[in-house]
C-alpha cells in the first residue's frame, strides 16, 4: 500500500519535474544571443579629443556589406567595405561604451576585439582607466595587442587596408610578427604594476594615401614606439633609439642593420640579424648597484655592394666589429634616454634587483626613483655572422676588382 | 550500518580530489597571494600538514570503528545524547558547507558564462544533476567520479602545456624575499580546504579494499597539493604580481591561451570541463550530508532524504550571501578557522575521546580479567 | 529502489487451455485405444486444419494413423522410410508397440510419447506422428522440414575482411555454423522454447568452463519468467530480459555474424540463436564492446587501434556536433576563431531561425531521410538520398533557410553516426542528440555538460547481465582497460578466455531484475 503510494507520488514528482525543466527550455535562452543579433568589434579605439572625456570608437563587422546578399556562401563582397566605424563619446570609458551600444540596433559583442588602438590624446591621459575597464568588462580580451597611434584611433580604425580584411586584421598580424613591441593588454598591466613601473607601445602611423588611391586604403603600419611611465605617456621616439630600446626589451626581430666598411666609402654591407638575445645581470657590490647588460646578436649578410669578398675571414671580422660599434651605439643611446633622460625603467631593472638581490630591494624600495639614474650599466655586445647568403664574393662586379683578402 | 553498495579506495581518492581541488583552483591563487605574496606557490606544501593532520584523524577514527561514519561514531564515542548533539552540529554545518559550494558554483557561472541567466537555474539544474547521482547509490557517485576527474585532470593537464610558450620561468624569483612567515599565514586558506579530507571518515566504511589506505591517502594529499602548486606556479609565471588582483586568475589564464589562431578564448570549454569537478564535489558532499542526516534519524536508507536535502542545500546557497563580496569573506581568514574547527578540530577532539575511552575499556578490562 | 517490472497481463489464451496445463493440471495421458487418441486429436485440430490423418495397416494387421502437417514435413522421407517399411513390414508377432518400430525403421531420430500435449506439440513442430492400435505410446519423427533461406553474406553488417557466413533464419543452419567454427565439446546449447503461440526455439549457447556459471543461471532464469504469446525477432528476448529494458542503451549485441558470436563466446559471453531470426543475441556486454567491430580484429593492430580511436571521437560527435554548434554560435561566441566566426555570421545573415531551431529542423528532416532511406526498395532509394541530399539540401541553403556551417554540421553528424559499426548501439547518441540539443540551446555548453553528466550518470548505473556497462574503465579492472584504447597483437593478448574482455571477474554480483512472477 505505501509502496503504491510512494511509487504513485515519485511519479507525479517526476512528471513535475520532466514539466519545469520543459518549462525552462522553452522560457530559457536568458544569454542566448544569436550570431544575428551580434555586432562583432574587431577593434576598439580609444581617442580623448581635446583632452576631454573618451571618443570610444569600435570597428564593427557588417555581414551585409560583405556579400551576405547572396546566401549561397559566395564571397562577392570586395576585401574593402567589409567593416564600419562607430563611435561614442563619454565622461569615461564605460559610459562611452554604454552609449555605443544605444546607437546600434545589435548587441555590441567585444570577443573578438584583437587589438587596442590609443591614440596620443587618450595616452596623455593616462593609462590606468582604459586597463581597469579592459580587465574588468568581462568580454575584453587579455590577449588583445595595444598600440599607441599618432592619428587619433578613430582614423586607425576606419582605414581599410586593401591587403587584409579589416586594419584590426593587420595589427593583429603585426602583432603576431612583432613588427614593434608586441605588448598584449596583461602584458601592459604587468609592466606598469611591476616594479619597473613603465611600459613601452609600438605606435601606429597612416601613411599618406598614394596618388589616385582612396584615402582609406592604406594600412597603418609601425613607426616608433610610445613610452610610458607609471601609466602616463611621456614621449615618443622613432629609430635608430627605438631599435635600441627593442634591443634591450628582447623584442626585436625583423630589422636589418647596415655598416659601411671604412676602405670603400661607397659600398655597404647590410646585416640581418636571425636572434637577438638581451640578459641583464644584476650586482650589487659594495653598494654600488649596476646592471651588465649582454646582448647577443647573430645573423646573415644579405647585401654586400662593397669590392669585399666574405670569403676571407678577417675582412668578416672588420665587418662583424663594425655591426657590433653600430649595436653598442644604439643601444647605449637607448640606456642613456632612459637612465639618464627620462629616468624611467623600461628594461626591468627594477625586476632583475627584486629577483636576484631581495633584502637589498626590499630595503631601499623607497629609494628606487634616486638609485635607479645611478645604476651602472656595463653594456657588452657580442655579434656572429654566421653566413653570407647564396653567393660569397661580391656579385656585378668584375673578378678583378674584388678584394681577396 | 547501511550497505549501499561499496567502493574502491581509489575511486574514493579520487572523489576527494575534485572535491578539493575544484573550488580552491579557482581563488585559491589569489586568496594565498594576498598574503603570501610572491612565495604563494609554497603557501600548498604548508597547508598540506593540516591535510595530514586531518588524514590521520579521520583514519584514526576508522580504525575505532571500522565500519561506521563519523555520525555513527559519534554516538558510540560520547554516547547517545552527546553523540547525537555532535551530530547535530554536522546536520546544520553541512547544509552550510554545501550551499557554500553550490553558491560559489552559481556564482562562478554568473559572473564568466551566463550573466543573464537567473541563479536558481544555475544552481538548480547542477544540484539536480547530482541529487540524481546520490539517489543511485554510492558505486554510480565513485564510477562517475572517475570519468569525470580524469576528464579534469586532463583538462588542467592540456590547459597548462598550451599556456607553457607564455610562461616566464624568472618570475618565480625572488623566493621569499620576507622570509618565509608570509607564505606560512597564505597557507591558511589551502589548509581550509585541505581540512575537507576529513571525508575520508565519512566515505571509508563504504571502501572494500582498506588495506593500504595510509599510505594511498597520503599520496592523495600529495597529489591535491602538487596540484595546488602547479596552479599557483603557473598563475605566478603567467600573470606575475598580478595575480592577487583577479577574483578568477585561472580562468584569466585559460582566457590568454592562442594557439595557432585556432585555439583561443577557451574559458567556456574550461568552464564547461570544470563544471564536471564540481559536480563530483556537491554529489560527494550531497551524499554525505544525506548519509548522515539518514544516520542521524536512524533511517535505514538515505534515498529518501536526498531530494530533501538537496533543496535544502540550495536554499541555504541562496541564504548564505547576497552577492560575490559575501562569498569572498566566507572563504577569507575567519571563515577559514570556522572550517577547520568543523572539519579538524572537532574530529580530532573526537578522536582524542574515543582513543581514551578505549584506552581506559583496556585498562578496565585488564584490572578485571588477572 | 528497483523498479518492478511490468509484464504484460497474464491471459490465459484458448489455445492452452485446450492441451497444455503444465504443471497444475497433468496432460491427458494417451489412451491404448487408437481410436480415442485420433478423436481427441481430430477434435484438436478441427476447422480450419491443414493436418493429415493417414490410416493404413501394418502388414495388413495392425491398425495405424500417421498424422502430420504436411508443409512442415518431408512427405517424401515420410513415403519412403516409414509408411513404406511399414506396411511391408512382417513382425514376428502381432502384439507391436512403438519401442520395436523404432528400432526397424531407417530413421534416425524418432521419440516416444505418451501424452496428448506432446503429441500435438510434435505434430505442431512439423514432426509426423505415429498412432498404434493397442498401444499408449506414439512416436515422433525428427522429419520436419522447412523452407530457409542460403547462407548468405550479412548484408546489416558488412565487412572488408572476414568470413561472408551470415546467420538465416532456421535454427538447425545457425547452430552448425557455430559448431562448425568452436570445434568443442564444452559448446553448450541449452534448448528452450518460448511462446504460447509460437513456441519458438531459442538456443542458449555458451562455453562451459568460459563463461562465468552464475550468468547463465540468470540468463536461464530470466528466459524461463517469459511469458509471451510470441517470439518473432530476437527484440521480443531482449526487451523481456534486459537488465533496463527503458535505457536507449542496448544492452545485449545483435548480431548475423556467426564470427562474432564465436568470438564472443570465447571472451566469456553467452549467445541466443532463435528460431526464426538470423539475429542473435550476445551478453554481457559493455559500451566498449559495442563500438568494436569484427573487423578490429580482422585487420593488422595498428590500424585497429586507429580506426577504435576514430571510432571514438566520431561516436561521440554523433552525439554532440549539433549541440556544440548550438552552443558555441548562440552563447560563446569568444570561442570560434574570428575569421571562422565572420563566415559564419556573413553565411548566417539571412537565415530566419534562430540556431536551435535551425539544427533541430535539420536533425529531423535528416533522421526522417535516413529512416525513409532504409525502408525504401534499393532503385528508389537512391532517388531518396539524391532528392533529399542535394535538392533539399541545396535548395534550402540557396533559399536561405539553413545556413551552410549547419548542413557541414549536420552532414557530418550523419556520417558520424554511420562510423558506429552496431545499428543498435547507434540509436542511443541518435536519440539523445535532441535533448542535449534543447539543453545546449538553454545552458549553452554548461547545459551540454550537465547533459552528458546526466548521461554518464546513467550509464554508470547501467548493468548488462550484472556486468557494469563501463567496465572495465570504471569500475577499473587491472590492466583491460588498456583494452578500450588500444588493440594489442593477437599474440599479445594471452589471457583472451575467462572473460577477460567484458572485465568480469569470477564472485561477480548479479544484481537480478525482478521478474514479472510475484
Amino acid at each position: 500500500m505505501t509502496a503504491r503510494v510512494t511509487a504513485c507520488l515519485s511519479r507525479i514528482a517526476a512528471l513535475t519535474l520532466s514539466l519545469s525543466m520543459i518549462a525552462v527550455t522553452l522560457t530559457g535562452c536568458w544569454d542566448r544571443t544569436e550570431i544575428n543579433d551580434l555586432a562583432i568589434v574587431l577593434a576598439l579605439g580609444i581617442d580623448s579629443p581635446e583632452g576631454k572625456g573618451i571618443l570610444l570608437s569600435a570597428q564593427i563587422y557588417s555581414p551585409r556589406q560583405s556579400g551576405g546578399g547572396s546566401p549561397s556562401g559566395s564571397s562577392e563582397g570586395t576585401a574593402s567595405g567589409t567593416t564600419i566605424v562607430k563611435s561614442a563619446n563619454g565622461s569615461n570609458l564605460a559610459e562611452a561604451m554604454s552609449r555605443l551600444q544605444r546607437k546600434l540596433s545589435r548587441h555590441v559583442f567585444w570577443g573578438h576585439s584583437e587589438a587596442v588602438v590609443i591614440g596620443q590624446s587618450a595616452a596623455k591621459r593616462g593609462l590606468r582607466e582604459y586597463l581597469d575597464f579592459l580587465l574588468r568588462y568581462s568580454q575584453f580580451r587579455e590577449h588583445a595587442y595595444v598600440y599607441v597611434s599618432q592619428q587619433p584611433a578613430k582614423e586607425i580604425l576606419a582605414q581599410l587596408p586593401s591587403l587584409e580584411r579589416s586594419s584590426a586584421e593587420a595589427m593583429r598580424e603585426m602583432g603576431i610578427m612583432k613588427l614593434g613591441a608586441r605588448v598584449t593588454i596583461l602584458d601592459l598591466a604587468k609592466s606598469i604594476e611591476g616594479p619597473g613601473q613603465s611600459a613601452v607601445l609600438s605606435r601606429l602611423k597612416i601613411p599618406p594615401p598614394e596618388e589616385g588611391k582612396d584615402k582609406l586604403a592604406s594600412i597603418p603600419y609601425i613607426r616608433g614606439l610610445a613610452l610610458f611611465k607609471k601609466a602616463a605617456y611621456i614621449r615618443t621616439i622613432t629609430e635608430p633609439l627605438s631599435i635600441g630600446m627593442l634591443i634591450m626589451l628582447n623584442q626585436l626581430e625583423d630589422i636589418v642593420f647596415s655598416v659601411q666598411p671604412d676602405n670603400n666609402s661607397k659600398g655597404v654591407v647590410a646585416i640581418k640579424p636571425s636572434t637577438i638575445n638581451t640578459t641583464l645581470t644584476p650586482r650589487i657590490r659594495n653598494g654600488v648597484w649596476s646592471i651588465q647588460a649582454h646582448v647577443k646578436a647573430r645573423g646573415d649578410i644579405v647585401l654586400n655592394t662593397t669590392d669585399l669578398s666574405l670569403a676571407a675571414p678577417n675582412q668578416v671580422k672588420d665587418i662583424e666589429k663594425l655591426w657590433k660599434e653600430k649595436m653598442t651605439g644604439i643601444v647605449q643611446s637607448a640606456i642613456n634616454l632612459a637612465q639618464k633622460e627620462l629616468k624611467t625603467d623600461f628594461f626591468g631593472y627594477a625586476a632583475e634587483f627584486r629577483r636576484h638581490y631581495p633584502k637589498q630591494w626590499n630595503a631601499n624600495l623607497s629609494k628606487w626613483e634616486s638609485i635607479y639614474p645611478n645604476i651602472e650599466t656595463g653594456l657588452q655586445v657580442d655579434v656572429l655572422i654566421m653566413r653570407s647568403g647564396k653567393s660569397e664574393s661580391p656579385q656585378g662586379v668584375p673578378d678583378e676588382t674584388i678584394i681577396h683578402k | 550500518m547501511m550497505k549501499q553498495g561499496e567502493i574502491s579506495l581509489a575511486q574514493m581518492n579520487i572523489m576527494i580530489y575534485p572535491a578539493i581541488l575544484a573550488t580552491s583552483i579557482l581563488s585559491v591563487p589569489s586568496i594565498t597571494m594576498a598574503h603570501a605574496g610572491h612565495d604563494m606557490w609554497l603557501s600548498p606544501f604548508w597547508g598540506s600538514l593540516v591535510g595530514l593532520l586531518t588524514v590521520f584523524v579521520a583514519l584514526g577514527l576508522n580504525k575505532l570503528y571500522p565500519d561506521r561514519t563519523m555520525i555513527e561514531a559519534s554516538v558510540s564515542i560520547l554516547g547517545a545524547v552527546p553523540g547525537k548533539l555532535f551530530g547535530l552540529i554536522y546536520m546544520l554545518y553541512l547544509p552550510h558547507i554545501t550551499g557554500l559550494i553550490i553558491r560559489t558554483y552559481g556564482e562562478f557561472i554568473i559572473s564568466n558564462a551566463l550573466p543573464q541567466t537567473p541563479m536558481y537555474v544555475i544552481m538548480g539544474t547542477m544540484v539536480l544533476v547530482c541529487a540524481i547521482n546520490v539517489r543511485s547509490g554510492i558505486e554510480v557517485i565513485g564510477r562517475s567520479a572517475q570519468i569525470f576527474v580524469v576528464l579534469f585532470i586532463f583538462l588542467a593537464a592540456f590547459l597548462f602545456v598550451l599556456l607553457i610558450g607564455e610562461l616566464h620561468p624568472a618570475d618565480l624569483l625572488p623566493i621569499g624575499e620576507k622570509g618565509l612567515r608570509p607564505s606560512i599565514v597564505g597557507a591558511l586558506a589551502p589548509a581550509a580546504w585541505f581540512s575537507e579530507f576529513i571525508l575520508i571518515a565519512f566515505l571509508l566504511p563504504f571502501v572494500h579494499n582498506r588495506s593500504k589506505v595510509v599510505r594511498k591517502s597520503m599520496l592523495s594529499v600529495l597529489y591535491v597539493t602538487l596540484s595546488m602548486v602547479v596552479t599557483n606556479v603557473v598563475c605566478l609565471l603567467l600573470m606575475g604580481d598580478m595575480t592577487a588582483s583577479f577574483v578568477y586568475p585561472v580562468m584569466i589564464a585559460a582566457r590568454y591561451i592562442t594557439i595557432a589562431d585556432f585555439m583561443q578564448h577557451l574559458e567556456a570549454l574550461v568552464i564547461a570541463l570544470w563544471i564536471s569537478g564540481i559536480y563530483v564535489k556537491i554529489s560527494t558532499f550531497l551524499y554525505i550530508y544525506s548519509l548522515s542526516i539518514a544516520q542521524w534519524l536512524g533511517m535505514k536508507d538515505y534515498r529518501p532524504v536526498v531530494i530533501p536535502t538537496a533543496f535544502l542545500c540550495t536554499v541555504f546557497a541562496y541564504w548564505i550571501a547576497r552577492g560575490k563580496s559575501d562569498i569572498s569573506s566566507m572563504i577569507s581568514a575567519s571563515a577559514n578557522i570556522y572550517t577547520l574547527v568543523m572539519l579538524l578540530i572537532l574530529p580530532a577532539l573526537l578522536l582524542g575521546i574515543g582513543a581514551i575511552r578505549k584506552k581506559i575499556q583496556k585498562q578496565r578490562k585488564g584490572q578485571t580479567s588477572p | 529502489m528497483t523498479k518492478s517490472f511490468r509484464g504484460p497481463m497474464k491471459r490465459m489464451p484458448f489455445h492452452r487451455q485446450a492441451h497444455m496445463q503444465r504443471g497444475s493440471a497433468p496432460s491427458p495421458i494417451l489412451s491404448p485405444h487408437l481410436k480415442d487418441n485420433v478423436t481427441a486429436l481430430r477434435a484438436i485440430y478441427s476447422e480450419g486444419s491443414d493436418v493429415t490423418f493417414h490410416t493404413f495397416h501394418i502388414h495388413q494387421a495392425v491398425e495405424a494413423v500417421l498424422i502430420f502437417h504436411s508443409t512442415l514435413c518431408d512427405t517424401e522421407l515420410l513415403d519412403r522410410q516409414i509408411l513404406g517399411p511399414l506396411i511391408a513390414w512382417n513382425p514376428d508377432s502381432l502384439l507391436i508397440d512403438a519401442a520395436a518400430i523404432a528400432g526397424i525403421l531407417p530413421i534416425s531420430s524418432s521419440t516416444i510419447v505418451a501424452t496428448l500435449e506432446e503429441a500435438s506439440l510434435s505434430i505442431s513442430g512439423g514432426h509426423p506422428l505415429l498412432l498404434l492400435e493397442g498401444s499408449s505410446c506414439a512416436l515422433t519423427f525428427g522429419l520436419s522440414k522447412s523452407e530457409h533461406r542460403n547462407v548468405e553474406e550479412p548484408t546489416a553488417e558488412a565487412t572488408l575482411r572476414g568470413p561472408r557466413e551470415g546467420f538465416t533464419e532456421s535454427l538447425a543452419v545457425n547452430i552448425s555454423l557455430l559448431r562448425k567454427r568452436l570445434k568443442n565439446p564444452n559448446l553448450k546449447m541449452v534448448s528452450i522454447s518460448i511462446g504460447e503461440y509460437t513456441r519458438t526455439t531459442v538456443r542458449l549457447a555458451y562455453l562451459e568452463g568460459v563463461i562465468e556459471p552464475s550468468i547463465v543461471k540468470e540468463v536461464m532464469r530470466r528466459l524461463s519468467a517469459i511469458e509471451t504469446d510470441g517470439i518473432l525477432e530476437s527484440e521480443y528476448i531482449e526487451e523481456w530480459i534486459t537488465d533496463q529494458p527503458k535505457s536507449p542503451f542496448p544492452q545485449m549485441l545483435s548480431t548475423e555474424r556467426p564470427d562474432v558470436v564465436c568470438a564472443n563466446l570465447l571472451e566469456g559471453r553467452f549467445a541466443l540463436l532463435i528460431d526464426g531470426t538470423p539475429f542473435a543475441l550476445v551478453a554481457p556486454v559493455t559500451l566498449f564492446s559495442m563500438l568494436q567491430s569484427a573487423e578490429d580484429y580482422y585487420q593488422h593492430f595498428i590500424m585497429s587501434v586507429f580506426v577504435r580511436w576514430l571510432r571514438y571521437l566520431f561516436y561521440i560527435l554523433s552525439l554532440l556536433l549539433p549541440s556544440a554548434y548550438v552552443a558555441i554560435t548562440t552563447y560563446h561566441q569568444e570561442m570560434i576563431p574570428t575569421v571562422l566566426l565572420l563566415s559564419v555570421a556573413k553565411a548566417r545573415e539571412e537565415i530566419p531561425f534562430p540556431a536551435l531551431i535551425e539544427a533541430l529542423i535539420m536533425e529531423i528532416a535528416f533522421e526522417a531521410l535516413r529512416e525513409a532511406g532504409v525502408r525504401l526498395p534499393k532503385q528508389v532509394g537512391a532517388a531518396v538520398s539524391i532528392v533529399g541530399a542535394l535538392i533539399i539540401g541545396q535548395a534550402a541553403t540557396s533559399a536561405g533557410i539553413v545556413s551552410a556551417p549547419m548542413v557541414i554540421i549536420v552532414a557530418t553528424t550523419g556520417i558520424a553516426s554511420f562510423m558506429i559499426p552496431r545499428y543498435s548501439a547507434g540509436l542511443a547518441s541518435r536519440l539523445l542528440r535532441f535533448p542535449i540539443m534543447l539543453l545546449a540551446g538553454t545552458l549553452g555548453l554548461i547545459g551540454m555538460m550537465l547533459g552528458m553528466i546526466v548521461i554518464v550518470i546513467h550509464l554508470c548505473g547501467l548493468r548488462s547481465f550484472g556486468v557494469p556497462y563501463l567496465s572495465p574503465m570504471t569500475p577499473t579492472s587491472s590492466g583491460l582497460w588498456r583494452d578500450v584504447f588500444w588493440r594489442s597483437p593477437i599474440w599479445a593478448n594471452r589471457n583472451r578466455l575467462r572473460g577477460r574482455h567484458n572485465g568480469i571477474k569470477s564472485g561477480t554480483p548479479i544484481i537480478a531484475r525482478q521478474s514479472s512472477k510475484k
